[in-house]
């Protein structure tokens, strides 16, 4: 190689010194202009040229003749006839040869000669030096699998379908499952151990299927079926039961990656994340054919608008599908294309491990060093992703959920939108009629609010009702506003002393004012400056809540009078201690600023076009008077009256005059039921109005359909040659066709899904055989590439792959096959000759005992205390999302307790549900292939000593003492319930006597207070039953 | 289904002589074998897989007490002397006029508040915030030269101790108790001892298994906080909780009469006797009151006045006495996440380093000093190395309009003491006011490299296979500063 640069380096100086001699030739024939460098050159003639007539034949796909023109390397390598370029010298390279057409052996392109322009081009680029900037990957030369090396390799061959090697079998076999594991069996001399008793096939099966226990009823019946198919009905119960999605919807979620959080440093909580993980769990108790399945998981949302406009829960169901893509780790603080990035690394990653058995996600920053995908498989797949939406779950900067895609057509969108416009709005009304009636009877009741004149309350007391207060403050009838414009001249107003900043006066609008399309929100005060002496501001605030979303602040020292203009404080006149001063505001939320005037009737300051609170969410309820000002220091005494909050415009100061309103005892009456009224109305409204218009789901939509470039290094910055959407080449390399529109994902769920696709099938029928037999026929159930293990019985694998597309991708028939198997039905006992053949039973000379997962373990103690929870739950307990302010320093975090199946625990991506995280459950930040138990201390702290384990054993308790009959009978029961068997006699014997001597023990004095707990002979039983679920026999299933 | 509690896994693992060897030569044929990089994989019996076990090469050190100062402890402050700084005091930083950090614009060069001192006969010269650390500078091997790769808290811990930014990545220990196994097979090999007031930032992340078998994660606890599910209880006695453990036993030993072979089965009852173990040495180790009052005093444990530093020195003499027993790795916490505002709970000094500083200094100095002198005076800094770090440094300069320094990943300082690392000694350095390494620039996977040497552990080698990749705690980079070896 190195010698090859240097020849290059002689040659290109060459070439310089040449290219000054023969100019004028190259400005005639190429049209070129001279001061195109080399680089400009080859980049604008030479790399289009190639593409479009050589490297379909000479590239990465095929090497016609040995020969790779899709790099400098390549054609600098050549083919069988050589080296097909030499540089500086056109006569001497077989490329210009070959394109002149003048030898009949030596034609290129074959189907037709170039253009006279383009054949010149190519000659003037030789003799410039043939500069081409395309280089291999260092390592992809020496060891990555090429796509042509990739079919010979055995994942990537197309599925065969084995003939059944009946003879190896013959008086063994029950179906062809065993001919084949047979044959595999003989070759490594082994024979298989006997077969399973019916407990511990019923027990196996059950946890199997369905993660739950049998109950003792379930075991007798089955020991009672004396028909020959007594096992294959004991299956379809369990495949019909609901328990088995929940069981196989879990194993999914594994792979999937699957939390209820989105995963960023804040963690934000998916609210509608629990919709994808109830659809895969109804999916399976289905048998959703596998290929719909992925399909409605890939482009759900496509497939609805095409096929299900008129079916409204179809429609929803496969919008929410595509929870599969959206539900992995985000890493965003906003909705931003500069943040995704990493979160399509983890979707292209996670499809790849997940479907195709491919570590896609290496191919990110360069050719996957070993695997036939390349940085531009990558970034072709990348393309389709960012040509889709995502919904956006809500991070640091931007705290609330956006883009969530609605689970109705988009026509019906529109009209539930305004549905809801119209029922708010008739709400409104009625508010805005019964706020009338109220106003007529309330003397106390105007502009918007209850005593907004202070006049109902006593003078030289703090602010009571409905006001409330903090500091030194005052009702005195000093502070009376001389203006009565609005409010009838009274009595009282309001004096706030100097204090700390967070002293002051505030005021909730019961109702408030919302954003309202066509309508503005008016609001004004009263006030004066008391005294010259502190130096601060005095600060009104209008908004949402105390500062929760803030609309509008003022601010006022003893001399100026200021406003802040969407954040930065605007001077707006001057104003003089012990002058009453009255300001009026009118909100613009469509435009979201707001105008007004501040001043005496006769001297009125007008300000216009201010900007309100960046972040104001349209809503106003709430006045606050503090010392958060524009200046920073005590703010002085001020004395304020008067204020109003409503919809519709004040009278000018000065254009009127105001008097009280008068109210009989009777109508007093009539008022009190109004207030009621009107505080249910307003309950309703807020709760309507937080209610969405359509249901959503955490999913994604299409967008505009673009192209990526390559990243290089995987940095988004560093971008390189633009890909077409196409599906990975070594798996036929599909383009998105330019003219359909769309992102591509109904493109990639098609190729994915297509039965020639030679992965799909394999990945997934070897990861149901693992879920069954705790170990897959490929030992890498995520990894079908070259560091991944080849399979231990491949003519099984794709027998199993060829039945299962076969069958029309059935996954419950796939069940059936597996389990009517001997091979699934073997005892799990020992053989000391197979145990030093095949330590590992890999080539399943007995069922591989296997210890209960987190789920089954929890399920499990539930179901035998009688408190599991059956039901399906919806949405998690999260806090309303109106209070999301997570951030990384404040990141969300909640355990919630349920007596439901685990597998709807609220699953917390970043800090782990406590006890799924200590029994070794998937951790949800990325595609979780097998899970790796593991036997801990920690483990046994909680089997012996938690609450939980506690609780059950005392609900168990309950049980065993409602079992007729002796201790024998009873201890019978707990057997038979919790390990599924009647243990062999001494046990029994020794059982019997363990309770016999807790008995004793608790009858002492020393241990009463064990009794007392408990409550006599419970306590016995409920330490008995933590034996047992604390015990082999039932933690294990064989 | 990888786990090494796995019976078959384990089996192929002691048989991976047969295995290995049809690998390699699969390998071979794809040419996929690099020299050097054949991973050495610990053999783990599953019914003990805290069993001690060899390392790869003869390791100068036996156990690992990593102190770590959470909030990014400044190096300007304690233990990077910089007499530029002060020269230049209340100047622009050259060359750094519109240098732009985390938290915005700097400000001028602003010199430490504490005065340096040269400390010990080597005379390093450290500051007055830790004075008796200082005493110790003798004792001590400072890298002044790290480079990290984030600025930001939570990526910064998990990059010291995990090696990755991103969670989920095992960490340090998890690696070298997965490796080593434990010398105390009744205790957890791995103890993280947590700030009294809270976990850090990344929390668990800090001390977890990533995708290791998550037996080899932290198990957290601190000397006011005891381990989860410990004690038995209410309502059950001592001795019916013996009663059912033995009946238990019982029950379990006549299962596994049935099935001999698994180990598996033996896994899961030995965890039990464990457990029973731990129900009585955790609490004994985690009961002080068998301190003599000096050690106390030496600690500032009995410091009524200053009840945060008392209960940080409680961890200290925990993590001590954690040591003594055979504990392989011991995570020290000073420093937690930010509660009560930025810089209040840990070193996270960006507005008012002085008054912050003046509270956290204290609580680390004296118990963390007395507890390295109480180490060396027993011994155990014979078979233990001790590693002080923080996620990354600080700034030189104040920010812009407040009083503290911002975050600085450009060059920082760590330091090692006890086994196997040379002292006195300094190595790398950063210019001429502490902001960017300049000399013998060391990066945090050659920090980790060397960490794991001197525990007998090629970084290289210490791999473990995961969804396609053969990860190691330092990814694909690392070399071993052999400069700070003993020799």
């Amino acid at each position: 190689m190195r010698d090859c640069r240097c020849m290059t380096e002689i040659a290109v100086s060459i070439c310089r010194f040449i290219i000054v001699m023969v100019s004028v030739f190259l400005m005639q024939v190429g049209g070129s202009c001279f001061a195109e460098s080399d680089e400009d050159f080859f980049e604008a003639r030479i790399r289009p040229l190639f593409v479009k007539h050589c490297v379909a034949c000479h590239g990465d796909k095929k090497q016609e003749g040995g020969l790779r023109i899709d790099s400098r390397d390549g054609w600098m390598r050549g083919g069988n006839r050589g080296a097909a370029v030499t540089a500086g010298s056109p006569g001497k390279s077989l490329l210009i040869q070959a394109v002149q057409y003048d030898d009949p052996d030596l034609q290129m392109p074959p189907a037709k000669k170039l253009a006279v322009n383009e054949i010149a081009d190519l000659e003037a680029w030789v003799q410039r030096g043939a500069t081409d900037p395309r280089r291999e990957a260092a390592t992809s030369s020496s060891v990555r699998m090429g796509v042509e090396e990739a079919h010979a390799f055995w994942s990537f061959q197309p599925l065969k379908t084995p003939i059944v090697p009946n003879e190896a079998g013959k008086h063994w076999s029950r179906n062809p499952i065993d001919s084949f594991v047979m044959e595999q069996m003989k070759e490594h001399g082994l024979t298989p151990v006997e077969d399973a008793d019916r407990r511990t096939l019923i027990r196996r099966a059950t946890f199997d299927l369905t993660g739950l226990p049998p109950t003792k009823s379930e075991i007798d019946a089955f020991l009672q079926d004396e028909s020959t198919d007594a096992f294959e009905s004991l299956v379809e119960r369990l495949l019909d039961s609901s328990a088995y999605g929940e069981r196989w919807g879990r194993h999914w979620l594994d792979v999937a990656r699957y939390a209820d959080t989105a995963g960023d440093g804040a963690d934000y909580p998916v609210r509608e994340a629990y919709k994808y993980r109830n659809w895969v769990i109804q999916a399976f108790n289905r048998d959703l054919p596998f290929d719909q399945f992925v399909r409605e998981q890939i482009a759900g949302d496509i497939l609805a608008r095409r096929d299900s406009i008129d079916d409204p829960d179809r429609y929803a169901s496969q919008v929410i599908a595509t929870g599969f893509l959206a539900i992995g780790k985000r890493y965003g603080y906003r909705a931003s294309p500069a943040f995704q990035y990493l979160d399509f690394a983890d979707v292209i990653d996670s499809v790849g491990r997940s479907l195709q058995g491919l570590s896609l996600g290496c191919a990110r920053c360069h050719d996957h060093k070993y695997d036939p995908v390349s940085a531009a498989d990558y970034y072709s797949l990348y393309g389709i992703l960012q040509s889709t939406k995502w919904a956006f779950p809500g991070g640091e900067e931007q705290k609330r959920p956006a883009h969530f895609p609605p689970l109705v057509p988009p026509a019906q969108v529109s009209t539930l939108e305004e549905a809801k416009t119209a029922e708010l709005a008739l709400i409104d009304a009625k508010l805005a009629e019964l706020q009338r009636r109220q106003k007529e009877f309330d003397p106390s009741w105007r502009a918007g609010g209850k005593d907004l004149n202070f006049e109902i309350q006593q003078a030289g007391e703090r602010p009571g009702e409905p006001w409330v207060c903090s500091g030194p403050i005052e009702i005195v009838s000093e502070a009376q506003s001389p203006f009565d414009h609005i409010h009838p001249k009274g009595g009282l107003g309001v004096r706030i002393g100097s204090g700390q900043p967070t002293d002051g006066l505030r005021y909730v609008f019961k109702e408030g004012l919302h954003a309202t399309p066509g309508q503005s929100m008016h609001f004004t005060v009263d006030f004066r400056s008391v005294t010259s002496k502190e130096e601060g501001a005095f600060r009104f605030y209008l908004g949402r809540g105390v500062v929760q979303s803030l609309a509008i602040q003022c601010s006022a020292t003893a001399n100026e009078f200021a406003i802040s203009d969407g954040g930065e404080w605007k001077m707006i006149r001057k104003i003089t201690p012990g002058t009453w001063y009255t300001l009026q505001i009118t909100i613009d939320p469509a435009k979201k600023t707001f105008s007004g005037i501040v001043g005496t009737p006769g001297d009125l300051t007008e300000f216009s076009d201010m900007s309100v609170g960046p972040n104001w969410d349209g809503v106003a309820d709430c006045f606050i008077c503090d010392g958060f000002g524009h200046v920073t220091g005590a703010a002085c005494s001020r004395d304020l009256d008067n204020l109003g909050l409503q919809s519709h415009r004040f009278p000018d100061p000065g254009s009127q005059s105001v008097s009280p309103k008068k109210v009989s005892g009777d109508e007093e009456a009539q008022l009190v039921a109004l207030e009621k009224e009107i505080a249910a109305i307003g309950k309703r409204r807020q709760s309507k109005a937080a209610e969405p218009a359509y249901e959503v789901a955490y999913g994604v939509s299409e967008a505009e359909p673009v192209n990526a470039r390559i990243q290089l290094r995987g940095e988004p910055h560093r971008t390189s040659d633009e890909v077409p959407r196409r599906f990975l080449e070594v798996l036929g390399g599909d383009l998105v066709r330019p003219d359909a529109a769309g992102s591509g994902r109904l493109e990639l769920a098609e190729w994915i899904t297509r039965p020639s696709n030679p992965l799909t099938a394999r990945v997934f029928v070897n990861r149901v055989w693992q879920w069954h037999f705790g170990r897959g026929l490929v030992d890498t159930p995520s990894d079908f590439g070259s560091r991944g293990t080849p399979p231990s019985h491949p003519k099984l694998l794709d027998w199993l792959a060829s039945e299962f597309i076969g069958s029309g991708w059935s996954i419950k028939s796939l069940h059936r096959l597996i389990m009517q198997s001997r091979t699934y039905q073997l005892a799990s006992v020992d053989n000391d000759k197979n145990l030093a053949a095949d330590p590992t039973n890999r080539w399943h000379w007995r069922y591989s005992r296997r210890a209960l997962d987190a789920e089954s373990i929890r399920d499990a103690i539930l179901a035998f205390s009688g408190r599991l929870d059956r039901n399906v739950p919806q949405s998690h307990p999260f806090p309303d999302v109106n209070t999301w302010g997570f951030t990384i320093h404040n990141p969300f975090h909640a355990v919630y307790e349920s007596n439901h199946r685990s597998v709807y625990l609220m699953v917390q991506r970043n800090r782990r549900h406590p006890y799924l995280a200590l029994f070794d459950a998937a951790d949800p930040n990325q595609s979780v292939a097998s899970r790796q138990p593991t036997t801990t201390p920690t483990q046994a702290l909680f089997l012996m000593n938690s609450p939980f384990v506690h609780e059950q054993a005392s609900g168990i308790a309950d049980r065993i003492v409602a079992v007729p009959g002796d201790d024998r009978a009873k201890v019978l029961w707990a057997f038979e319930t919790v390990q599924g068997r009647i243990p062999v006699d001494t046990i029994i014997e020794e059982s019997i006597a363990f309770v016999l001597k807790y008995r004793e023990k608790l009858a002492r004095k020393k241990v009463i207070n064990e009794r007392d707990i408990n409550g006599g002979d419970k306590a016995v039983w409920s330490a008995f039953a933590r034996v047992l679920v604390t015990s082999n026999g039932f933690l294990f299933v064989d | 289904m990888n786990s090494f509690f796995n019976r078959r896994q384990f089996l192929s693992n002691t048989s991976s002589g047969l295995g290995g060897i049809a690998l390699a030569s699969l390998l071979q044929e794809k040419r996929l074998l690099a020299d050097k990089t054949i991973p050495i994989r610990p053999q783990i019996n599953p019914s003990r897989p805290f069993a001690a076990r060899e390392a790869h090469h003869e390791p100068a050190a036996k156990n690992v007490l990593v102190i770590f100062c959470a909030g990014a402890c400044s190096q300007i402050d304690t233990f990077d002397y910089k007499p530029e700084l002060i020269k230049q005091h209340g100047k622009p930083m050259p060359g750094a006029e519109d240098l732009l950090t985390f938290q915005g614009q700097q400000g001028m060069l602003t010199k430490s508040p504490w005065e340096f001192k040269p400390r010990g006969e080597s005379g390093k010269m450290i500051s007055d915030l830790v004075p008796q650390l200082g005493e110790l500078a003798d004792d001590m091997c400072f890298l002044h030269s790290l480079t990290g790769k984030t600025n930001t808290h939570g990526p910064g811990e998990n990059f010291m101790s995990t090696g990755y930014t991103l969670d989920g990545f095992p960490s340090m220990g998890a690696w070298m108790t997965w490796a080593l196994g434990t010398e105390n097979e009744n205790l957890p090999a791995y103890v993280a001892i947590s700030d009294p007031r809270g976990t850090p930032q990344s929390s668990v992340n800090n001390w977890g298994p990533g995708f290791l078998p998550a037996a080899f994660q932290g198990t957290e606890f601190n000397a006011t906080k005891p381990l989860g599910n410990l004690s038995i209880p209410d309502g059950v006695s001592s001795k019916t909780d013996r009663a059912t453990r033995s009946f238990l036993k019982r029950l379990n030993q006549e299962h596994l009469n049935r099935f001999p072979g698994d180990t598996e089965l033996a896994a899961r009852i030995s965890s039990y006797e464990l457990a029973a173990r731990m129900q009585l040495s955790v609490p004994e180790v985690t009961d002080l009151s068998s301190e003599s009052k000096s050690i106390l005093h030496e600690y500032g444990a009995d410091d009524s006045e200053n009840p945060l530093k008392a209960q940080f020195a409680r961890n200290c003499i925990l993590a001590r006495r954690l040591l003594e027993k055979g504990v392989r790795f011991v995570q020290l916490f000073n420093g937690a996440y930010q509660t009560g505002g930025e810089g209040v709970s840990n070193w996270d000094g960006h507005k008012q380093i002085e008054q912050q500083y003046s509270k956290h200094g204290p609580v680390l100095d004296q118990p963390c000093a007395a507890m390295l002198r109480d180490m060396k005076r027993r011994g155990l800094l014979k078979n233990t190395l001790v590693v002080w770090m923080t996620e990354f440094g600080r700034m030189p300069t104040f920010q812009k309009g407040a009083s503290g320094r911002d975050h600085n990943p450009s060059g920082f300082t760590a330091w090692m003491m006890g086994a196997g690392v040379k002292a006195p000694f300094t190595y790398g350095a950063t210019d001429e006011f502490g902001y960017r390494a300049i000399e013998n620039v060391a990066t945090v996977y050659d920090f980790h490299a060397t960490i794991l040497h001197l525990l007998g552990l090629n970084h290289e080698r210490l791999t473990y296979y995961h969804n396609g990749f053969e990860r190691r705690l330092t990814d694909v980079h690392g070399n071993v500063i052999n400069e700070v070896l003993a020799s």
